[in-house]
């Protein structure tokens, strides 16, 4: 369980973020001992800035790569946002890689599995996952709060 | 502000986009029944309001009036406030405080289901309305006697500005989630009304209290009513809803509802989400504008429809004459459009209530409820019932502009004189499909 830290000392906006983060009420395990009835499951953690990975608790999670792997490629430039799509139609279990490339430094946050990545400006960030329900859950940064795309999981 | 919260004041997920061929059955069953009604229905006003119904028995309406039911509602929503409260005020500012989910799932979209089976009853539990008859009861005073009288052309203008204050800090305020946030808008309105309720009496409730406001006028599509002298009665909802007297500000408060759930839709869309980071106005500039431009085009529109109604007719009405019909359709956008929020997150915000102050507490076992997403996992249904909700909601509307224009028009006129209405009542409707197929 990804908790957001319990201490009050952080800056505000930071708090604030963080409360986001979890994504009052819905956004899965942070909120409390619900993470059975999350909506989605991380079957892979947010894996391997190239740089230096963030979160190496999270690779032995990892499974093996599924053949259908559906790759979305995001671009942050200039407070710009370049996708393909602004929705993105998967269907239920199957796998999602992002692959986001920021100018600036970000926090990365899927709603509905609760997943969230560092950004490294300049450097690709890849995060992998599944959303086992169906419903329309958002891709955004979290810094300048940017949406980048919409899942649609069917 | 992250972009999910642009969208919704709580909840990481919405619903999937209903297929297109489910929009486009909707609107045209809309359209058809909307002009079968003009043709085929009554050519005189058959709805007699607060004077219909068949009336349930007398011991039900002692029980309901009896001082003992009225108090242990009274602390029922005094005890349920103060637990919100705590949360608010001493919970930890995180995800796990159940406060957002308290105000906007529980009691904001909670008030349509409970007022749709048992009437207005928010007004029965409403804390504040509580916490004044009780401030005068210590002090000795009527709590109806106000320092001023409250004028009666007010009507429910004071409540159309408070529902325009309480969606602004929903669906645009900024970290409108925080608990710092709705903390500082419920102090503010709870000082407000208690100076409201000051000033003059316990009457202000009734005109400027929008959680109220809200459960009266859905309420009006209640199957339980109460006739003229005070007896509860069973009666269609249409009935109940044609007994909705129209005060001034009527139609600014229904446009509210309906223009806010509009524009909650549009915000949701990446079109939107676009459109505001592409501006040079902030997120707060943006929303605010679209908030704003949305209700006023719902009330505008129809108060040139009833305008247009009154110069054909050759008899001019006030809109708010008109303006119960267009609640209906409000209510059908409000369940087709929170009907998962509600129970998905409804669900969350009661296991959430266990621990308000986030200390490992299990108060009243809430803790120990088991959330079920089954409706989460059923989008078919869903969808289903999102466009049932917006053509039932849409042919309710239309019937009672129908009835209202044979009672008020010349007979020879009133058919004609409802087409502008129906015109706009089908671009409420075909939006709102619209809404919700691309949105």
């Amino acid at each position: 369980m990804s908790t957001p830290p319990s201490s009050r000392s952080l800056p505000s906006r930071a708090m604030v973020l963080l409360v986001l983060a979890a994504g009052l009420a819905g956004c899965g395990d942070a909120a409390g001992g619900s993470a059975e009835s999350a909506p989605g499951s991380i079957t892979a953690g947010p894996s391997v800035t190239p740089s230096s990975p963030p979160t190496p608790s999270t690779t032995e999670a990892r499974t093996p790569l599924a053949p259908e792997i559906r790759v979305v490629e995001v671009t942050i430039a200039d407070g710009e946002v370049q996708t393909d799509s602004d929705q993105v139609e998967v269907a239920s279990g199957e796998t999602v890689r992002v692959v986001v490339t920021s100018d600036v430094d970000d926090e990365l946050h899927v709603h509905g599995v609760d997943q969230t990545a560092e950004l490294v400006g300049g450097e690709p960030t890849t995060i992998e996952f599944t959303v086992d329900e169906p419903g329309v859950f958002e891709v955004e940064t979290h810094d300048d709060g940017r949406l980048l795309f919409q899942l649609l999981v069917r | 502000v992250s972009p999910a919260l642009i969208a919704h004041g709580v909840g990481g997920r919405q619903d999937l986009p209903i297929p297109f061929e489910l929009a486009v059955l909707g609107a045209a069953l809309a359209l058809v029944v909307s002009f079968l009604v003009l043709g085929l229905a009554w050519k005189e006003s058959r709805y007699r309001g607060d004077d219909s119904g068949r009336p349930l028995p007398e011991a039900l309406t002692r029980a309901a009036d009896s001082l003992w039911t009225r108090w242990t509602l009274r602390v029922l929503g005094l005890a349920s406030a103060a637990v919100v409260a705590l949360a608010a005020i001493a919970g930890p500012d995180l995800a796990t405080n159940p406060t957002a989910g308290a105000v906007y799932v529980l009691l904001w979209v909670g008030i349509v289901p409970a007022s749709l089976l048992f009437g207005p009853v928010w007004r029965l539990v409403n804390p504040v309305r509580t916490v004044h008859l009780l401030l005068c009861r210590v002090l000795r005073l009527d709590p109806a006697a106000g320092i001023r009288r409250l004028p009666s052309r007010v009507g429910l203008w004071p409540a159309a500005v408070w529902l325009l204050a309480f969606t602004w800090l929903e669906l645009v305020a900024p970290d409108r989630a925080t608990t710092p946030v709705i903390r500082a808008w419920l102090a503010t309105f709870f000082g407000l009304s208690l100076v409201g309720a000051v000033a003059f009496g316990s009457r202000w409730f009734g005109h400027a209290d929008p959680f109220e406001a809200y459960s009266t006028l859905v309420g009006r599509l209640s199957w339980l009513g109460r006739r003229r002298d005070g007896r509860l009665v069973a009666r269609r909802p249409l009935e109940n809803l044609d007994g909705l007297p129209a005060r001034p500000g009527l139609m600014a408060a229904v446009a509210v509802l309906l223009g806010s759930t509009m524009y909650d839709s549009v915000s949701a869309s990446p079109w939107w989400a676009r459109l505001v980071q592409g501006s040079a106005f902030g997120p707060t500039a943006a929303g605010t504008v679209g908030l704003l431009a949305t209700i006023t085009v719902v009330y505008a529109t129809f108060a040139l429809a009833v305008r247009l109604a009154g110069v054909v007719a050759g008899l001019p009405a006030g809109v708010d004459r008109f303006a119960h019909s267009v609640l209906p359709i409000a209510v059908g956008y409000v369940i087709a459009h929170y009907l998962t929020l509600f129970v998905l997150e409804g669900q969350h915000t009661l296991v959430l209530l266990a621990d308000p102050l986030g200390i490992g507490a299990n108060w009243f076992g809430l803790g120990n409820l088991t959330e079920s997403r089954w409706l989460a996992n059923q989008p078919t249904l869903v969808a289903s019932l999102q466009v049932g909700a917006i053509v039932v909601g849409h042919v309710l509307g239309i019937v009672s502009a129908h009835d209202r224009a044979v009672r008020l028009f010349p007979p020879r006129r009133a058919l004609v004189a409802q087409l502008p209405m129906l015109g706009v009542m089908v671009g409420y409707t075909v939006a709102g499909l619209l809404l919700l197929f691309a949105a």
